[in-house]
């Protein structure tokens, strides 16, 4: 019997050509500016700069964590700030009323996760859309905030709350190392097991996904019950970091982390991204700020150029996505 | 400190005793011309936002004047935040359908207030301006600090502590920005640069803007100030959110309270903590209680026909490590409750 | 090619199926076997029950009336997934892959191979394991593609129906049922997924084929079951009958001819 014909076309890329050429690219102009900066900018290699940016990288880079795997589902969680900002005045709250640390560590935490988990049942179960769901869940959470803030700063004098935020654990700022393990954590879930894969798999095929047997709902409802976890996390340690309760503590964070993951390769439109992606676009932003900081240029011209970059990225993956259809 | 208890006496002087003064004539102007007495004025108090320390210490010292002398308050009341214009402006429109006798306003933004506030003196309410100042004359008074002499006096503060710590007042500061175009900020730092002339060797090496943000950027900016100035001895922080992230810039990167100095706007617990620890070297206190009773006082007395002072300076005042402890600093920082009517005895 | 039917026991049947949407009747006492070595065609026009009745057998959806059958036995299907673990998988018209993930990823889409040990029971997958298992299964079926490491929007449409064909054929162990294989694809492409939809049955597992493309069917399937208006009009074999009287009997011309006879040997 005689095969099939060989089909002639000639043969698509192999698998990983578009996100290696993206992450290389990256990780190229992170080295790119980490030498110029070393060259222009005095101080810039110093251990202190490199422990300031560690400190300053670790907040956001965890929240873009989270967002990292909403928005690899083709979701997006627009309530990651305003949770910060929650969660930091719930805890200010509770070690100000004298409330051991563990445990109010774990209050606050179990309740960043469920409002998570609550996000990803408005989303799944009233079929209701990521952005619509997150965006009022941001109004919602920082009215609270403001409310059980009363509008003022809130003070704990809890000093080994406090310290962890300033302290070095083997020469490395432990806001950084908190960062890390999370990253590796996220790491090993999204891209080693099968319920990372599925992650990817809802963000490609939705409809297929469901067919194929995976829990599409369980999966939603912990997508964004993850990204609510970190967010709380994120916000103890900023509030460790300010040595009290901010009411307007990470306003606009969702938008730095949501860029940073972009930046990092997450595709908006779902199945795209990795975590070691969005640490690079983490990095990158921080590295540019400190070194045009360094070099007493406007801090505003930080933001333009991460917007810039931002459009660039988008554009080379749309283009990605013009280029395959045609094919 | 000496400059302080001047500007005090005098303004509280002629706040108090204009008031006191008034208050009698009031009394007897109102019951003679409308039957109406104090207790029957109604009076809207709108500052930029309620969501912070120092708009809530002003609305303390309005209510505290509201209580004691029994007026209806319509309402206390402010924006979500300090930037949003368009809240504030929609706030005053509803002011003038309630028809208060007085109206006590700190503008958000100088220009985009003034058609309300031309709108609001046309319908023969009593407008009293806060802190902030608008572009339109059709007010009755101002009460406000003298930001640019607060700048003076924080240069001077950090300069004397400089001098403390290393001998003499000399060496290289910066300042950090909160946000770039603010009026009250520009006035700040502008005093800030006028009042370090007087120190001719001391230099201003650089300055840096935290966009606005109220919680990671001032630290960063503060930060790299410090990694690109290594001999830096002193820093000016132009209002609590950049003071704050100041604060805490210096504790992270082991800045040596013996080499370098902090001087800043505006207080909280943590940084008055912060002061009597000597991790802060100075923060300049300004006056929201007295701009919040001293308005509803005016307010009181321009209802009742009397022409009021049109500008009071509530003045500023420099907390320090060494006079944190005394009455007049307690009283400005804890108004609610330690503040007397009368003279400070510091 | 002689499907024994006198002799064997169909893998899936269905007897006396009926189904109604409200006053519509999309189902009227269809009797329905696919037997093992066999492709069987399911046609008819646009109306006729078809998708209706593969939802049935696939377990989408329950039939109002009658029964189906699993080599003699009375089986029900609760859900999709309870007719896939039955044995039947169903590659449906818009293939349900996953454009982003890769060749091993689609075929173990929502099954995939967990590592064995302590990295298993934390849910690791066997990479490694699963591109080799689908590298052979596609050799196997000679699916020609360059690469399995491919993000599968990388193929050809032919490519892909080849990927969700052997997918189904993968899990299937007892029957496959495809709905319309060959729609969106090329000439050349539809010569390759039918000769692959042959190779499938060759290979031991039958098929049920919906298609519109008549010449793809007699080209394809060994037997034909026309559907109109929601009943069983006939049974036709492509060896022996042409494209005229199945057009006849699909939109009910007089006089059509309701079966064929088998091709007798010799």
């Amino acid at each position: 019997m005689t095969g099939a014909p060989a089909d002639t076309r000639a043969p698509g890329r192999p698998r990983l050509s578009w996100d290696v050429a993206l992450r290389l690219g990256l990780l190229g102009i992170v080295i790119v500016l980490a030498i110029v900066f070393t060259i222009a900018a005095p101080g810039f290699l110093s251990s202190q700069n490199l422990e300031n940016n560690e400190r300053q990288m670790a907040v956001i880079g965890i929240l873009a964590i989270g967002e990292t795997f909403v928005i690899i589902t083709a979701g997006i969680d627009l309530s990651v700030g305003s949770m910060l900002g929650f969660c930091g005045i719930l805890m200010a709250l509770a070690l100000s009323h004298g409330i051991a640390i563990p445990v109010a560590l774990v209050a606050v935490l179990a309740i960043a996760a469920l409002l998570g988990f609550f996000n990803g049942v408005l989303i799944d179960t009233a079929a209701l859309p990521p952005f619509i769901v997150t965006l009022g869940m941001l109004g919602i959470l920082r009215g609270f905030t403001q409310i059980f803030g009363n509008g003022q700063q809130i003070g704990f004098g809890n000093s080994a709350f406090t310290d962890f935020a300033a302290d070095n654990f083997l020469g490395v700022p432990k806001l950084f190392w908190v960062l890390v393990v999370i990253a590796l954590g996220a790491a090993f879930v999204l891209h080693l097991t099968r319920r990372g894969r599925h992650v990817f798999a809802i963000g490609s095929n939705l409809e297929g996904a469901r067919r194929a047997g995976i829990n599409v709902r369980a999966m939603t409802f912990l997508v964004y019950a993850i990204s609510g976890l970190l967010a709380g996390i994120a916000g103890l340690l900023l509030t460790a970091r300010q040595a009290q309760g901010d009411p307007n503590a990470g306003t606009g964070y969702e938008l730095d982390a949501i860029a940073a993951a972009v930046l990092g390769g997450a595709s908006l439109f779902g199945a795209r991204g990795s975590i070691l992606g969005t640490f690079l676009g983490v990095l990158l932003v921080q590295i540019l700020t400190n070194g045009l900081n360094l070099l007493n240029f406007d801090p505003q011209v930080a933001r333009i150029v991460e917007g810039a970059l931002l459009i660039a990225f988008v554009y080379i993956d749309h283009w990605r996505k013009r280029r395959l259809a045609t094919a | 400190m000496t400059d302080r208890n001047d500007t005090f006496n005098r303004a509280g002087f002629i706040g108090l005793g204009t008031a006191l003064g008034a208050l009698a004539a009031t009394g007897g102007a109102l019951a003679a011309g409308s039957g109406r007495s104090i207790a029957d004025l109604k009076f809207l108090f709108i500052v930029k936002t309620v969501n912070s320390d120092y708009w809530q210490t002003c609305i303390a010292g309005g209510k505290a004047a509201q209580e004691q002398l029994g007026l209806k308050a319509l309402q206390f009341t402010g924006a979500n935040s300090e930037a949003n214009i368009q809240g504030q402006i929609a706030l005053v429109e509803d002011a003038l359908a309630k028809k208060p006798d007085f109206l006590v306003l700190a503008p958000t933004s100088a220009n985009a207030l003034d058609a309300t506030i031309d709108k609001v003196d046309k319908a023969g309410i009593k407008v009293i301006l806060i802190d902030s100042s608008a572009n339109t004359e059709n007010f009755d008074a101002f009460l406000a600090t003298d930001n640019h002499a607060g700048g003076m006096l924080a240069a001077k503060t950090l300069a004397e502590a400089i001098k403390k710590k290393t001998g003499q007042a000399a060496g290289q500061v910066a300042y950090v920005t909160f946000l770039s175009g603010v009026g009250s900020l520009t006035l700040r730092d502008q005093g800030f640069l006028d009042g370090i002339k007087a120190y001719p060797e001391i230099s201003v090496v650089g300055h840096q803007d935290a966009g606005g943000d109220q919680s990671q950027k001032p630290i960063g900016v503060v930060a790299d100030l410090l990694t690109r100035f290594p001999k830096l001895a002193g820093v000016f922080a132009d209002n609590l959110y950049t003071l704050e992230g100041a604060a805490t810039a210096f504790r992270e990167n082991h800045a040596d309270p013996k080499k370098v100095s902090l001087v800043g706007f505006d207080p909280s617990t943590k940084l008055v903590a912060d002061l009597k620890a000597g991790a802060v070297d100075g923060i300049i206190l300004q006056d929201p209680y007295q701009m919040g009773f001293g308005g509803v006082m005016y307010g009181i007395v321009a209802a009742a026909g009397i022409n009021v002072p049109k500008f009071l300076n509530t003045g500023v005042t420099a907390a320090t490590p060494e006079n944190a402890n005394s009455t007049l600093t307690q009283a400005l920082l804890n108004p609610m409750t330690q503040r007397h009517f009368g003279f400070g005895t510091a | 090619m002689e499907p024994a039917q006198t002799a064997a026991v169909a893998v899936l049947a269905a007897r006396d199926i009926s189904k109604r949407f409200g006053n519509v009747v999309a189902l009227q006492n269809i009797d329905f076997e696919v037997y093992p070595g066999e492709i069987v065609a399911l046609i008819g026009d646009n109306g006729a029950g078809k998708s209706t009745l593969i939802k049935i057998l696939s377990g989408t959806l329950s039939p109002d009336t009658g029964t189906l059958l699993m080599r003699g036995k009375p089986v029900s299907f609760a859900s999709p997934r309870a007719a896939r673990e039955a044995g039947i998988e169903t590659v449906y018209q818009d293939l349900a892959l996953a454009p982003d993930l890769d060749v091993p990823g689609n075929l173990f889409l929502g099954r995939e191979l967990r590592r064995t040990g302590l990295l298993g029971m934390l849910d690791v997958m066997d990479a490694r394991g699963m591109r080799a298992r689908a590298q052979a299964h596609l050799e196997s079926l000679g699916v020609k593609i360059k690469s399995v490491d491919q993000r599968v929007d990388t193929l050809s449409g032919g490519q892909r129906q080849s990927v969700a064909v052997s997918r189904s054929v993968f899990w299937g162990r007892d029957v496959v049922i495809m709905d319309e294989p060959t729609a969106a694809l090329s000439v050349a492409q539809s010569a390759l997924v039918l000769g692959l939809i042959k190779r499938v049955r060759d290979s031991g597992t039958p098929v049920v084929l919906i298609s519109h493309n008549l010449p793809h069917v007699f080209e394809a399937a060994d037997r034909m079951i026309v559907l109109r208006h929601g009943s069983r009009v006939g049974t036709l074999y492509p060896a022996s009958a042409t494209m005229e009287q199945a057009v006849s009997l699909m939109t009910g011309a007089l006089g059509a001819v309701t079966e064929s006879r088998e091709v007798e040997d010799g």
